[in-house]
């Protein structure tokens, strides 16, 4: 047993949550206990909370800054590929929590850095830590009663206060610390020297199985591209095998196959447009509002949207993000109401079962505040219709929402850049993480900012836009045709499956079996195996089940098969020497002829 | 095969219908039955907006629904039911509809936001009195109630959990 690593423990628990606490949720205190906005500081905290969403969604990006602490980016680069591309598919929609790869890339990162192994030698460990975060974020989802039972008795009071402080104060003790940071420190620490040890085991043991995972390697990302197409559906899967011809006959980049998923997109969108369809006349301007005494201010907004990032962090089975949607509401309840009755009243109704897409959904804590802002005036809105349009609104938007950005727009930027991270050349290897943090940590950014700015100032005129415009559908659509494109090109430039076992009959030069498989058609198997998942899939077989199943298939390719047509070699692994051959031939003689 | 799901669901078309559901069932038309939708010209102009494209999307009050499904213009289909209640369900069985097996998925998040949430008897499930009773008159009709949040999680009988209750 080898020394207990405490540096190693160290650095993933910084990554895992540590830089959060210092650089995201302590800033929050200023704003929560002084009750007291400042614009620079907002957007300090919108930027910290795109970081740690962009950091969660991508492995390539996770896994590359773990690298940098312990001094190696680049080693980082090629586990965070992989287990992204694993997990291309995978994501929260509503109270359904698949495994989660975040805490997982970032242990594997630290054991091949650390121990010293390659990238395959870790694989199988992934799966096993993506579904202890997936039980401990359930079992966060259970004790995030207690705070939310605190909030309830403090919006009792009135004390608007006391609710912002409570989703503050709880997002990183019961959630970041418990679900990441002490389990970080615990595998460093404890993990790396046990992970080198079996792997050594292994090593001089069953090299084989070292072997089939490092074929698994090449095979996995045809689980994540299965999920992904299982998710968009096949409605427009006449795209996917075009990128599929693209990719085999064309061999382009993998930007250059996102650029034509766009021109494809806006080619379909114009042949698909119905004549009376959307009008193309603008959207008229919204009627003037009577002058409002009582307005929200900037500062008003932007302290919604930097609370807004908090929605599911202290989320408890009973309301989902209810209490995050109370805390986001505390800059309107405090500007418009004085009385402790009403501001009591106004917490507990937003304190109430909430959940939707927090990208798309944003419009609605926007479209909320300006009913909010029209009641203050002594306009007759009244509680119920604020309750009836944030329910009626919640659900379906997430519908849209999750569909467009997390099923598709965030997946094909994950997907274009796993590529890039492994596609050996340094200068795509380095730009790989930071075009992650660039696209995705703007797009985290701004696109919610977006909605609840444009739910505000148009307020529940902003439906009427949407449907004028059409553009939820058109979005929807456009994505998935760029999405089917994509995925089709990338299956067949990552997934990496390829038979080395050559056999010789009777001393004939060997039969090189993958010749014959590229002369049917080049990427033949990686083709196969990505519809074998998805097929599993469909069949409602889960994602865990279909990555067993391909590990097996890996594990019986790399073993060493001890017949004389073999000769000791595998299926998937190394051809046969003639040499060999000609002994095998000679075994075979003695077999039939003795 | 007309009716291939049926799903009491109060989210209504929600991420877990966009993004598993409607490609599990291969459903080529979605109808939400329900009669508060319906009425409801919010809810309805919500539903439009934020249609998964390229699917016929109904709202039908429970009453509709039950006409269209008896006139058979939806044979050659696979129509998708989601109901928002579990009240929306009720009436489409007492008529008669050939539904052997009802999804429930998601139930009693928007209670709370009519005062008074139900008694939570599964994480994505709170009920009523009213609903206990509704479920057991389904029960009885012969109506087997699965809770499944999305395809590929484990089925589980509702009945064991209403036997707690």
């Amino acid at each position: 047993m080898q020394q207990l690593d405490f540096y190693g423990g160290l650095v993933a628990a910084f990554a895992a949550a540590g830089w959060q606490i210092i650089f995201h949720w302590l800033p929050q205190f200023i704003p929560v206990l002084s009750q007291k906005e400042n614009k620079t500081l907002a957007w300090w905290l919108a930027a910290m909370a795109a970081i740690r969403n962009t950091l969660t969604k991508s492995q390539v990006a996770t896994a590359f800054l773990v690298g940098l602490l312990l001094g190696r980016p680049l080693e980082g680069l090629a586990v965070g590929a992989v287990i992204e591309l694993m997990f291309l598919g995978v994501f929260v929609v509503g109270a359904s929590i698949p495994p989660q790869p975040y805490l997982a890339t970032i242990m594997t990162t630290v054991f091949v850095i650390r121990a010293g192994l390659q990238t395959a030698d870790a694989l199988a460990l992934v799966m096993p830590v993506a579904i202890l975060s997936q039980t401990l974020m359930m079992a966060a989802l259970s004790w995030n009663h207690l705070p939310l039972g605190i909030a309830k008795r403090r919006a009792e009071e009135g004390d608007f206060r006391g609710v912002d402080i409570q989703n503050t104060a709880w997002q990183v003790t019961s959630f970041s610390i418990a679900v990441n940071l002490v389990p970080a420190f615990i595998g460093g620490f404890v993990g790396v020297p046990a992970v080198q040890a079996a792997v050594q085991w292994l090593q001089t043991n069953a090299g084989w199985v070292l072997e089939g995972m490092g074929f698994l390697a090449g095979v996995l990302p045809a689980l994540g591209f299965a999920l992904l197409l299982y998710q968009m559906g096949t409605r427009l899967i006449g795209y996917l095998f075009l990128g599929i011809v693209a990719a085999i006959y064309l061999k382009p980049d993998p930007l250059a196959l996102a650029l034509a998923g766009v021109g494809l997109a806006l080619v379909h969108m114009l042949a698909t447009r119905r004549e009376e369809g959307a009008p193309t006349t603008a959207v008229s301007e919204a009627p003037a509002r009577p002058a409002r005494e009582l307005k929200l201010t900037d500062e008003d907004i932007l302290a919604m949207y930097w609370r807004h990032w908090n929605l599911f962090q202290v989320a408890s089975w009973e309301v989902l993000g209810g209490l995050g949607f109370a805390q986001t509401m505390v800059p309107v309840i405090r500007r418009f109401y004085k009385t402790k009755e009403e501001i009591s009243a106004a917490l507990k109704r937003h304190m109430v079962f909430y959940n939707t897409n927090p990208w798309l959904g944003a419009i609605i804590p926007g479209v909320l505040a300006s009913m909010e802002e029209e009641r203050a005036n002594g306009q007759p809105v009244d509680e119920a219709a604020i309750q009836g349009v944030k329910v009626a609104m919640m659900g379906p938007f997430a519908g849209v929402g999750d569909s467009l950005f997390w099923a598709t727009y965030i997946p094909i930027i994950l997907a274009i850049t796993a590529s890039w991270a492994q596609s050996g050349n340094t200068a795509l290897m380095w730009l790989a993480p930071i075009t992650v943090l660039v696209v995705l940590g703007l797009s985290n950014l701004l696109i919610p900012y977006y909605f609840m700015r444009f739910g505000y100032r148009r307020g529940l005129s902003a439906l009427q836009d949407l449907q004028q415009r059409n553009l939820l559908a058109e979005l929807s659509t456009a994505a998935t045709v760029v999405g089917q494109f994509v995925v089709g090109g990338l299956v067949v430039k990552l997934v990496n499956l390829q038979v080395r076992w050559a056999p010789s009959f009777f001393g004939t030069s060997p039969i090189q079996l993958q010749k014959i498989l590229d002369s049917i058609m080049p990427s033949l198997l990686p083709l196969l195996i990505f519809f074998f998942a998805y097929w599993l899939l469909r069949r409602g077989k889960s994602a865990i089940f279909v990555m067993v199943v391909l590990m097996i298939i890996c594990l019986v390719g790399a073993y060493p098969i001890p017949l004389p047509l073999f000769n000791n070699a595998s299926i998937l692994g190394k051809p046969i020497e003639p040499e060999q051959a000609k002994t095998s031939l000679l075994l075979l003689r003695q077999l039939f002829i003795g | 095969m007309a009716i291939v799901l049926v799903r009491i669901d109060d989210r209504l078309i929600h991420g877990q219908i966009t993004t598993a559901w409607i490609a599990d069932v291969g459903a080529t038309r979605i109808v939400i039955c329900s009669d508060e939708v319906a009425n409801d010209p919010l809810q309805r102009t919500i539903v439009n907006i934020t249609a998964p494209p390229r699917m016929p999307t109904e709202i039908l009050t429970t009453e509709q629904t039950v006409q269209v499904a008896k006139s058979g213009v939806w044979d050659r289909e696979r129509v998708f039911v989601l109901c928002k209640y579990p009240s929306d369900v009720l009436p489409l069985v007492r008529a008669g509809l050939d539904i052997k097996e009802i999804n429930v998925g998601n139930v009693g998040g928007m209670t709370q936001h009519k005062g008074g949430p139900g008694k939570q008897i599964f994480k994505s499930i709170a009920v009523t009195e009213e609903d206990v009773q509704i479920f057991r008159e389904l029960l009885q009709a012969g109506v087997k109630l699965e809770v499944r949040v999305v395809p590929r999680d484990h089925r589980v009988d509702l009945a064991t959990l209403l036997e707690k209750v």
